[in-house]
């Protein structure tokens, strides 16, 4: 399985950068062409690059990597433009650095006025020393085209800040992905993004337009796609539900049709699928959900009963991967300490439930071993008999403590007291269950 | 009356600021204990060249129980030119995780006299990359150098000592043009530099810079300093007020309301979210703040009830540091006198004016500053 998926990577990449190589930085770079309000070609040059491919530096209150760019369009022996940028990536979290799903994405922009302009893109790691280099023929569109190029999206949403401000339209993040690599396990759909243009000479004709995605041995969508006969510009986002579609190499092509006059514009993406890369603790996504609201005070996803299976396990890998991030651990050291203290939940605090279902477990799992624990009777002052006491305190958890009863004498500590804890409830039983004479001193800490 | 001299003499001596600390590192196999003790602290007998010294440590958890107690056994020996340095001691324990209080006692063998200076300390997350400490060794006598006397004075040895807890794959030393790489064995970097330090005449520049995957931190060797006794001078709360010139709105408004008990854990959380190179135990912001507190008492201190850094330039020098241009008039002909301070990177300039004609200068155009 592996092995297959290292051959999509690897034909994904082959379709999206023209070098790769080991001993050189590695990186996502994609070109689409756009025609501008005055009919000029745009060129965008996209490109991204996984953190995991460069030297980060810890500086600056975070971790630091620089990467320079240069563009240079020449015209056969001439120089015609030259720019250059330094982008700087920094995250706050290490282990952002070696995370695959993260990467720096950025956009360069350029008016094609002509056709034959060569273009070199070069991109160094500063830190590593490690270069990219990329070159391109730039043709321009034709004045006259119907369509644009068609732009790969991981998501499109809505958002008005200025993050990726060069990759929204009408307040839309288009988060476009030039590795045209889309996974299984993080996406549902991803989006295409074209433009059909109604020129003077063909603003009356009827445009006829349609969509094909087909693998080496099938055709798995095609569809017709509907055209606007009033917009000078017309502009598509069309979501591909990717669920559906195999894993391996795709192609689309789409169709616009005028007359006798036919245009077409292809695209190549790959899909993959790692179950190995999915994080969960408990089989049943429903132990998962209950386990989840141990450390989260707004809740869960409204929607989560009615999620896919799939969704449900992207919305846990996710959920834990963030919970690693804010206590500074990788995912897996956040599951493997959480699986060890639902471990010893179920083995010390189990009853006619699992251990981890109680409330000892769940503030178990969710601070880890008291600091302090003192065990106790309850005394004859109570209008119950005698029953098990344990006060637990913690020197680091913002100085917690907690009370638990073992009120039905089976093992099953209930929550009576909590102090210090926003995520439980106000709970303070205290008088009803060890009565009014009960020291309360024993719960400073 | 000798008794008595003597006795008031170490009354002075021990109310005087050592700047001693404890420096602990916490790593998965053990808690490390770095005893850094000013060389001018040691008491020499008359006319002895040596002097003996016990130094025990004990360790006790939040219910005052003792959970570790160590012990070495140093001697000192007379040489001025160590003045400015600091001797090393260390030690390590097993700790789980837990709020401790260490206390060193440092007791004179020779002279019988005792002291004793400790640090709370809360173990919970790993040190990831400790100080780097550089040691020089002389007589038997491990030595941490200051940093204005690098290497001007005598040793026999050097090492350098690096703890961590993160999959390091090598550490590389940059020494005036000389490098040295090692690769860690068995979660320690102890390095032999004898040879390359005694084949450079006087280093200049020590940088570090540690490897770990697809992640650098650079770093500097540890050097003691003049504001490595900053923890000793200042008291929490004093420590959260200097803050506040640094500090947000919000962070003031959350470290202005704690209990005392929760100051010194409240300040080491400020650094860490304001460190410049996470992961490394070295803050240089810390330090930078430190030593701009510490001149500024020094500079600015009027009397002991008007303290340099709660000075209208001791503010301002904490704030921004040394400005870039200084112009003054004393005695002007006309007016008070004034003092202007300029920074030409922030754009910034401060006009202080003694009014009262005592030295105490106040600041005139608070509205610049941030």
């Amino acid at each position: 399985m592996k092995s297959k998926q290292f051959i999509l990577i690897g034909l994904a990449l082959l379709m999206t950068v023209p070098v790769y190589c080991a001993d050189k930085l590695n990186m996502y770079i994609t070109y689409t062409r756009f025609l501008n309000k005055s009919g000029s070609t745009v060129l965008n040059i996209d490109y991204q690059i996984p953190y995991r491919n460069m030297v980060f530096v810890s500086q600056n209150s975070g971790f630091f990597a620089e990467l320079q760019v240069s563009i240079n369009v020449t015209d056969g022996d001439s120089l015609v433009f030259q720019k250059g940028i330094s982008d700087n990536i920094g995250v706050r979290n290490k282990h952002d650095v070696s995370s695959p799903q993260k990467s720096y994405l950025n956009r360069i922009s350029l008016l094609v006025d002509r056709p034959g302009y060569n273009v070199l893109f070069k991109a160094q790691d500063v830190n590593s020393g490690a270069v990219f280099e990329w070159n391109i023929k730039a043709d321009p569109l034709l004045q006259t085209t119907m369509i644009s190029d068609v732009e790969m999206s991981q998501t499109v949403r809505a958002d008005t800040t200025q993050f990726l401000e060069k990759f929204q339209r009408n307040h839309k993040l288009y988060k476009v992905e030039p590795s045209a690599l889309f996974s299984k396990e993080q996406v549902d759909s991803f989006s295409l993004y074209f433009e059909i243009y109604r020129h003077e000479a063909n603003s009356e004709a009827k445009y006829v337009a349609n969509l094909l995605i087909e693998n080496d041995e099938e055709i798995e969508i095609e569809t017709n796609l509907s055209v606007s006969s009033a917009l000078a510009v017309e502009g598509n986002t069309i979501k591909i539900p990717i669920s559906d579609l195999a894993p391996g190499a795709h192609h689309g092509t789409i169709t616009i049709q005028s007359g006798e006059i036919v245009e077409q514009r292809q695209f190549e993406f790959v899909i993959y699928e790692n179950s190995g890369g999915q994080r969960f603790i408990f089989p049943d996504p429903q132990d998962e959900h209950s386990l989840m609201k141990y450390f989260l005070s707004s809740g869960i996803v409204g929607n989560w009963s009615s999620m896919s299976l799939e969704s449900k396990r992207r919305y846990i890998s996710q959920f834990w991967e963030v919970m690693a991030n804010s206590a500074n651990l990788s995912p897996e050291e956040m599951i493997g300490i959480v699986r060890e203290r639902i471990q010893f939940a179920d083995k010390y605090y189990s009853h006619f439930d699992k251990g981890w279902k109680s409330d000892m477990g769940r503030i178990y799992i969710r601070n880890g071993a008291p600091d302090e624990i003192e065990k106790d009777q309850t005394t004859d002052d109570t209008r119950f008999v005698r029953k098990d006491f344990q006060i637990w305190k913690y020197s680091l958890r913002n100085n917690a403590v907690y009370v638990f009863i073992d009120l039905q004498m089976n093992g099953n500590f209930r929550l009576i007291f909590a102090k210090n804890d926003d995520m439980e409830l106000d709970v303070n039983e205290i008088e009803k269950y060890l009565g009014t004479t009960f020291d309360t001193s024993r719960l400073n800490n | 009356m000798k008794r008595v001299f003597s006795f008031i003499i170490l009354a002075v001596i021990s109310l005087s600021l050592w700047g001693q600390d404890i420096a602990i590192e916490y790593y998965r196999d053990r808690t490390d204990f770095r005893v850094i003790i000013p060389y001018k602290s040691f008491i020499f007998g008359k006319n002895a060249e040596v002097a003996e010294y016990q130094v025990s440590m004990e360790i006790k958890d939040n219910t005052k129980k003792q959970v570790g107690r160590h012990e070495a056994k140093i001697v000192i020996y007379k040489h001025a030119e160590l003045s400015e340095s600091a001797i090393l001691v260390r030690f390590s324990d097993t700790l789980k995780s837990g709020s401790y209080v260490a206390t060193v006692i440092m007791k004179n063998l020779n002279l019988g006299d005792k002291r004793s200076f400790g640090r709370t300390f809360t173990q919970s997350e790993l040190t990831q990359i400790g100080l780097s400490y550089l040691v020089t060794r002389l007589y038997n006598m491990d030595i941490i150098l200051s940093s204005g006397k690098m290497f001007s004075l005598p040793w026999e040895k050097c090492f350098l000592y690096q703890g961590y807890s993160v999959p390091i794959d090598s550490l590389r030393l940059f020494v005036d043009g000389y490098t040295k790489t090692v690769v860690p064995s068995a979660g320690k970097i102890v390095v032999d530099l004898t040879d390359l330090l005694k084949n450079i005449e006087s280093p200049q520049q020590i940088q570090i810079t540690i490897f770990e995957g697809r992640i650098r931190y650079k770093t500097e060797p540890f050097f003691y300093s003049s504001w490595f006794s900053y923890g000793t001078i200042y008291s929490p709360k004093d420590q959260i007020e200097q803050l506040r010139y640094i500090a947000t709105q919000a962070e003031w408004r959350l470290m202005s309301r704690l209990p005392k008990a929760e100051m010194t854990k409240a300040i080491d959380q400020f650094w860490l979210v304001h460190d410049p190179s996470p992961g490394t135990e070295r803050n240089e912001a810390r330090e930078e703040f430190y030593k701009r507190v510490l001149k500024a008492d020094e500079s600015y201190t009027i009397h002991t009830k008007l303290k340099g850094w709660r000075s209208d330039r001791g503010r301002i020098f904490i704030k921004y540091g040394y400005p870039d241009y200084v112009n003054s008039e004393v005695f002007p002909v006309e007016g008070y006198p004034y003092i202007v301070w300029n920074y030409s990177k922030d754009n910034k300039e401060f006009v202080f004016v003694d009014v009262g004609g005592y030295g105490q200068y106040t600041l005139r155009n608070k509205e610049d500053e941030e």
